[in-house]
């Protein structure tokens, strides 16, 4: 509540102060065609209703929005409210807006008046596009039309370029990607200088709200005869599906029907319905000049200069710019008049637009002639194109100009070479030479995005580690510490069977030899020693005391002679196996 | 047998008529070139690498024709496809560098020399030296196992160099993968929007041949990142294209 009430409190404190009404444009000039903004600032104060306008000539304001503002600074409060307008005008000139009034808290208040100057537009349309041809009712997600030249004429000539107009209509909730611009259908017509940005507006046609794109371009025929001008545009289109807005509406208002209906996509490709039939005719021979380049449209000299005084032999420069509109591309430079009687070089030529297909414009020439022959003469420039309205050539011819030629007669061929002009220089940096040699294929794609490549990778790798594992086995295969150990299991088995062998047949002495060779088996490949360089010093009497035992037994046998009993020594070679550690079945298997 | 005996040569013949049928184009392009009509030189150079596939020297003089015709965009654009396949050509650096210069567009430098290697080389070049590595492994690993004695300690040796040569390329196709998502701006201006439609609201605008990082993309926009994040939003397709190109989806 505190905070309702010092805001209420900051409004009537600000509205206390004296208001200042000011007017600014975002620039003071602007191309025809386009606009400025114009922004109408109220200070200090409550405007009554919407600034009032002045009426001016060809001048179009429209409302743009309106923005407020509130400071607080050192506790004063200052509101401003500001109202923007679009202004701008299709005529070019100078403008003068006059003083606007603002009522304001009952006070009228009035801006300072303000200058706009309208330049010439070269974004504008090709002359005679300004009349609008509306299409029939567009279709569901879209339409596309065509318009020619503004004249009734329903030919054209081979190499000329006659401008056009392409509007594309959509519905206006549309969302619309398009994937290409329009061009023609077929092969007779080309489409030259076609806008790179299109405009775009909004307008309503039997009722309904379409977006508007407009390109302009040059249409030119490629042959003789006769053809529909038809073109075609692709895209992506996404209405609203009217027909899933059936029934009941949970909110009752056609506003959340329209809002909540699903979006249908569609990739369309639009056609110009009903295509008109141009007929494209060969430019005739008769009357054709000599000097015609193919220029093909209405073309007039803008200013021609030469000198007054000039040498045979020497060089001189021509300035001519040339205006009109057609295809300026193959318009060459006007050459003085008589021909014969001057050597002309190949110069510059530069041309500058003026609306959005290159139709129209000043193509503008500069090059280097020399006289051939003295004398006072009158010397003019000429040149010549093809006039499609009339169906005939003109040949145009400057103002003449008396001109004194001093000196000798001269050929050309005298001077061809000596008074080349020189290149100008490059406009542009360097960049480095072009590449002449064609070079090998390449790819943008890595091997590693191919999906055989990182199985490939690590194959190699499991591959590289199953070698290994392999080499380490094998030469485990081959260690001779392992092959001494097989060696000795192999040698205390045999030992073993004849000590059971022998004691089943009573032969003391060949069992305690038996036995002997098998305790120090048994010693060795625990001990890691040599079978033969065990002696009893390297037994532990408290671990190997059965061995000892049987070692001693062996040398008091051998010494003694005495003869044992098979049942004794069948005892002494249950002591073997069991200190050397026999399984209980094998020690069966041994004594069987 | 013999029908592949057939084939072999009318294969090569044919392989050698359509070079020399891009070789006629080419030369004409270059002529194109010459004679300042760089609009002409620049629609068959884009007509030779659409029928054949890239080449440097083509992406090289497309470049030129573009920056001369002033399409500053595409020229920047084609330096950096043709730096993609050759990253040290010392002409298409220059070139890129005089491009970037006209069009205002500074390049923050990369000072780090491990960085800089692994660039000198193009991904598909890394990603060959890996694949060669890998395969020298198991030779190695064999070898090693049917060689006995001394000469282990070479192959050792080279084992070793190849197991740091297979990992070198892997972390610089590892630095490549970024690739893929690099574009260049062909709008004069390109507007980035808060969303993928045309009436979206903007939240700035790119100049030509600025670079991206491409994101997701939708209703015929790119999601695209600029200047490390500090600018985002979506750009219209026809207003980018990606250095490396995407046949599908594009």
């Amino acid at each position: 509540m505190k905070k309702i009430i010092s805001i209420i409190w900051l409004v009537c404190a600000a509205a206390l102060h004296a208001a200042e009404v000011t007017a600014s444009l975002s620039s003071d000039t602007v191309p025809a065609g386009n606009g400025v903004l114009l922004t109408i600032t109220v200070t200090g104060g409550s405007p009554e209703r919407q600034p009032a306008f002045p009426e001016v000539k060809d001048l179009i304001i429209n409302p743009r929005g309106t923005s407020q503002q509130m400071q607080m600074f050192n506790g004063n409060v200052t509101r401003s409210i500001a109202y923007t307008y679009v202004i701008g005008s299709n005529q070019p000139g100078d403008y003068k807006i006059p003083a606007i009034k603002v009522r304001v808290d009952g006070k009228e208040y009035e801006t300072q008046p303000l200058n706009l100057k309208v330049g010439a537009n070269a974004d504008k349309a090709p002359d005679g596009m300004d009349e609008e041809k509306q299409p029939d009712e567009p279709g569901k997600f879209g339409h596309l039309s065509f318009q020619m030249i503004a004249s009734d004429r329903k030919h054209v000539y081979p190499g000329e370029i006659a401008p056009v107009k392409i509007r594309a209509y959509f519905p206006a909730d549309a969302r619309v990607s398009l994937t290409s611009a329009p061009r023609p259908e077929g092969s007779a017509f080309t489409l030259h200088n076609l806008t790179e940005e299109p405009s775009q507006s909004s307008e309503i046609l039997n009722g309904r709200r379409y977006l508007v794109v407009t390109w302009f371009g040059g249409l030119s025929a490629t042959k003789a005869g006769e053809y529909p001008a038809s073109f075609v545009l692709t895209g992506t289109v996404a209405v609203r599906d009217e027909s899933a807005r059936g029934g009941r509406s949970a909110f009752g208002g056609s506003l959340f029907d329209e809002f909540f209906a699903p979006m249908v996509q569609k990739d369309v490709e639009l056609a110009t319905e009903d295509a008109p039939q141009i007929e494209v005719r060969e430019l005739p021979l008769e009357g054709r000049p000599e000097d015609f380049t193919g220029a093909i449209g209405q073309f007039e000299f803008e200013s021609a200069r030469l000198p007054d005084s000039l040498h045979t032999g020497e060089p001189f420069q021509i300035e001519a710019v040339v205006k009109g509109a057609g295809n300026f591309s193959l318009l060459s430079a006007p050459h003085p008049l008589p021909a014969k009687d001057w050597k002309i070089y190949k110069g510059t030529e530069n041309f500058v637009p003026e609306d959005v297909a290159s139709f129209g414009g000043t193509k503008s020439f500069r090059y280097n002639a020399v006289p051939l022959a003295p004398g006072e003469t009158e010397v003019g420039l000429g040149f010549s194109y093809f006039d499609p309205e009339k169906g005939e050539y003109r040949e145009v011819k400057s103002d003449l100009h008396n001109v004194s030629i001093t000196g000798e007669v001269v050929k050309p061929a005298e001077i061809a070479e000596a008074v080349e002009p020189e290149k100008a220089p490059p406009e542009v940096p360097q960049i480095a030479p072009l590449a002449t040699e064609l070079g090998a294929v390449g790819s943008y794609a890595s091997l590693s995005e191919s999906g055989w490549f990182v199985p490939a990778l690590g194959s190699c790798g499991l591959l590289s580690l199953g070698i290994l594992g392999f080499g380490w086995w094998k030469q485990r295969e081959i260690d001779p510490a392992k092959e001494a150990q097989r060696a000795n299991q192999l040698a205390t088995k045999l030992a073993l069977e004849n000590a059971a062998q022998a004691a089943a047949n009573g032969d003391a002495v060949a069992f305690f030899t038996a036995a002997k060779a098998a305790v120090r088996l048994g010693i060795a490949q625990r001990e890691g020693l040599r079978p033969e360089a065990i002696t009893l010093a390297d037994l532990d009497d408290s671990k190997d005391g059965m061995m000892i035992a049987i070692l001693n037994e062996a040398d008091r046998v051998d010494y003694s002679g005495e003869k044992l009993s098979v049942e004794n020594l069948k005892a002494w070679n249950e002591k073997l196996d069991t200190c050397l550690g026999v399984p209980a079945a094998k020690r069966k298997e041994l004594a069987a | 047998m013999k029908t592949i005996n057939r084939m072999i040569p009318a294969f090569l013949c044919m392989a050698a008529f359509a070079y020399g049928a891009t070789a006629d184009d080419f030369k004409k392009a270059n002529e194109n070139y010459a004679a300042d009509h760089f609009a002409e030189a620049a629609q068959t150079y884009e007509g030779i690498l659409e029928k054949d596939g890239p080449r440097v020297a083509v992406l090289n003089n497309l470049g030129s024709a573009y920056f001369k015709a002033g399409d500053i965009g595409r020229a920047i654009l084609a330096f950096e496809r043709a730096l993609v396949l050759s990253p040290r050509d010392p002409d298409l650096l220059t070139n890129l560098e005089l491009a970037q210069k006209q069009a205002a567009v500074f390049p923050v430098s990369d000072n780090n020399a491990w960085q800089a290697f692994l660039a000198g080389y193009s991904a598909r070049r890394w990603s060959q030296l890996a694949l060669f590595a890998g395969i020298f492994l198991p030779l190695a690993a064999l070898v090693w196992v049917l060689m006995p004695g001394k000469r282990r300690i070479a192959l050792a040796a080279f084992a070793v160099v190849n197991l740091v040569v297979l990992g070198v390329a892997v972390s610089a196709m590892d630095t490549k993968s970024g690739e893929s998502a690099r574009a260049i701006i062909l709008g004069k201006p390109a507007t980035v929007r808060i969303s993928p439609f045309e009436k979206a609201d903007n939240r700035g605008t790119l100049s030509e041949g600025r670079e991206v990082s491409l994101g997701e993309a939708s209703h015929g926009y790119y999601w695209v990142s600029a200047d490390n994040g500090s600018l985002e939003g979506w750009i219209q397709k026809s207003e980018l294209a990606p250095v490396i190109p995407r046949e599908a989806g594009w």
